[in-house]
């Protein structure tokens, strides 16, 4: 088991840092807040000023400050105007883990999880085009033999026209689109999707490639062809295609369905979610996602499999929410394949805007009817600095 | 397997049945304050789910002694009462009492001696927990539970085995939500105290 979690960590994704638990502020669609329609990346004027406004609780040092106030200085300068064609970003997330935190067997870890400057350039006044930019580190673990990064690299890059009314084309260097962007990077989810940062068969999350969203005030609709990424060796490069519609089945109530087919010359992948996204109160949501993968490598047997994830967010206190996660992850379609559980309980905080933490509590299971092995327990924390 | 998709597609189907509810209070209505919105403050409701832990396994034969892990999984169904400490049903205590059925997989961590089995079991669990809600939709429970669960691994070739405490008890932090009215989504992660580990489940609950 730890030999899985250590696999695991090696590809710790860098970025898909959305929150689609944000619905439970009514915010249904990424397209509100991110530059990148789907969410992650960075934000635009609206997505900082309601971080300012309404995610984050309002600062010490600004108490007696109105939450428009709080908006007004959420820029990259803080209240200082850029011009309307420069919006610079800068984000440092970096996580302390602890596996197995009982005396005697604890195993430290440290991960510079993310690293980036970058800026978004507007190119007319009502952002119909525009084209962002990020670099960040990647640090020496991310490759393949431990000698590949340790450098500074383009994570992000895209051009997004509108074509017409509510209908966006995206063209670059940009994030897979399936699914929940769930913001665990560790979740089960995330991992056995192949959307890890770097070097895996199985795939990486960003890619250069071709989006085409169309936002209407009900639905989404989704199309991505991609191509790989080229940090990563040709050979693992996944090549392929993605699809994925949402739509209001009340409310703030979404639901969606994916398809995706990637393939590389290591190994091809099919997978296929649907997924569900509900307010339940104010700051507080639902999330669940049921999917099947079908991995197909090129050495070896083909497996088809399944997972879920199901995710609780209470608002505890403007800022500060608790949450809690249930996740379940099979390779195979076959009753001695075992069942890989994750429970998580923790904290998700954002005590001023431009700050947040995270506190996870979290226990991993093998369930088999062939062995038990004892379950992996670990603490972990990430604080995230966003300018 | 079945018994997982099935919890996952309930709460996805759920999803066409939403009321009004909900709605408003992400509006920002205040009509929501209160629980008795919800039914009595004084209510049952009848739960269905899954249940998993790990005991200690401890394995011997006639001159060694081994150990390993014992996962059990199995199915709940409980009945819950909670009842109000405070007008506005923000406080509330919740008795628990599930029975359970399943199976463990048992195998020996070590090297001196070889075994695996998997065997079905039953039990029963009381919990008492303390219950905030954040919103008559959301809340928080947490409190000591008590687990008393019967197994019995078959000896083979002079090797016999046993796991944790037939009697455990320990604590299960819980979250719950509302997915519409009547119906309520559970999730739980605790840990049990006698040569066991962790304690967690999933569960849907209709409250009458």
């Amino acid at each position: 088991m730890l030999k899985l979690i250590f696999v695991l960590l090696g590809f710790i994704s860098l970025k898909a840092y959305a929150y689609p638990e944000f619905i439970a502020y009514g915010y249904s669609s990424c397209m509100t807040c991110h530059y990148n329609g789907q969410g992650g990346g960075p934000l635009n004027d609206y997505g900082r000023a309601l971080w300012s406004a309404e995610i984050a609780a309002k600062p010490f040092y600004a108490s007696h400050k109105d939450d428009e106030a709080l908006g007004a200085e959420s820029g990259f300068l803080g209240s200082v105007e850029l011009p309307s064609w420069l919006r610079p970003h800068a984000k440092l997330r970096d996580m302390v883990q602890i596996l197995n935190p009982s005396p005697g067997n604890q195993i430290y870890n440290y991960y510079n999880m993310q690293a980036e400057i970058g800026a978004t350039i507007p190119i007319d006044k009502d952002e119909k085009y525009l084209v962002s930019m990020t670099w960040g580190y990647a640090p020496a673990t991310y490759g393949i033999a431990g000698n590949q990064f340790d450098r500074w690299l383009a994570t992000e890059y895209f051009f997004r026209g509108q074509i017409m009314e509510g209908l966006f084309a995206y063209v670059g260097l940009i994030e897979k689109v399936f699914g929940i962007r769930n913001v665990d990077h560790e979740s089960l989810q995330r991992q056995y999707q192949g959307f890890q940062v770097c070097c895996s068969a199985d795939g990486s999350a960003y890619s250069q490639g071709v989006v085409i969203h169309k936002v209407a005030e009900k639905w989404e609709l989704s199309f991505n062809g991609f191509w790989g990424n080229p940090e990563e060796d040709p050979s693992l490069q996944q090549k392929g295609g993605s699809a994925m519609v949402e739509f209001d089945v009340g409310d703030k109530k979404r639901m969606g369905v994916s398809v995706m087919h990637e393939g590389n010359t290591v190994k091809a992948k099919d997978l296929g979610a649907v997924h569900y996204k509900q307010a339940l109160s104010k700051g507080s949501s639902l999330l669940a996602e049921y999917g099947i993968i079908s991995d197909q490598p090129l050495v070896g047997n083909n497996t088809i499999g399944s997972y879920n994830f199901l995710e609780l967010m209470f608002k505890v206190i403007r800022g500060y929410n608790i949450t809690g996660t249930s996740e379940r992850y099979n390779q195979m379609f076959n009753p001695n394949s075992p069942d890989n559980w994750r429970y998580t309980v923790g904290l998700l905080a954002f005590p001023m805007p431009r700050l947040e933490f995270r506190f996870d509590v979290g226990t991993q299971r093998a369930v088999s009817t062939a062995s038990a092995a004892p379950d992996t327990w670990f603490v972990q924390g990430q604080m995230h600095v966003s300018l | 397997m079945f018994r997982y998709k099935l919890i996952f597609i309930l709460l996805l189907s759920a999803s066409n049945c939403f009321a009004a509810d909900a709605a408003e209070e992400v509006g920002g209505s205040n009509k929501t304050e209160n629980v008795a919105d919800y039914g009595s403050n004084n209510q049952f409701d009848v739960s269905f789910g899954i249940v998993s832990w790990q005991e200690q396994l401890t394995v011997n034969n006639a001159s060694n002694s081994d150990w390993g892990s014992a996962t059990f999984t199995g199915n709940a169904i409980g009945l819950q009462w909670q009842q109000t400490w405070s007008d506005n049903a923000k406080h509330a205590g919740l008795l628990d009492v599930e029975g359970m059925a399943g199976s463990v997989t048992a195998t020996d961590g070590g090297k001196l001696i070889s075994y695996q089995n998997s065997v079905s079991w039953a039990g029963a669990m009381v919990g008492y927990r303390y219950m905030y809600r954040l919103t008559p939709l959301v809340a928080f429970a947490a409190g000591p539970v008590v687990l008393a669960r019967q197994v019995s691994y078959p000896s083979s070739g002079g090797i016999s085995a046993t796991s944790g405490s037939g009697a455990n008890y320990g604590y299960q932090v819980e979250m719950r939500a509302h997915v519409i009215p009547h119906l309520m989504a559970q999730v739980s992660l605790g840990n049990l105290i006698q040569s066991a580990g962790p304690i967690w489940s999933l569960a849907l609950s209709y409250l009458f």
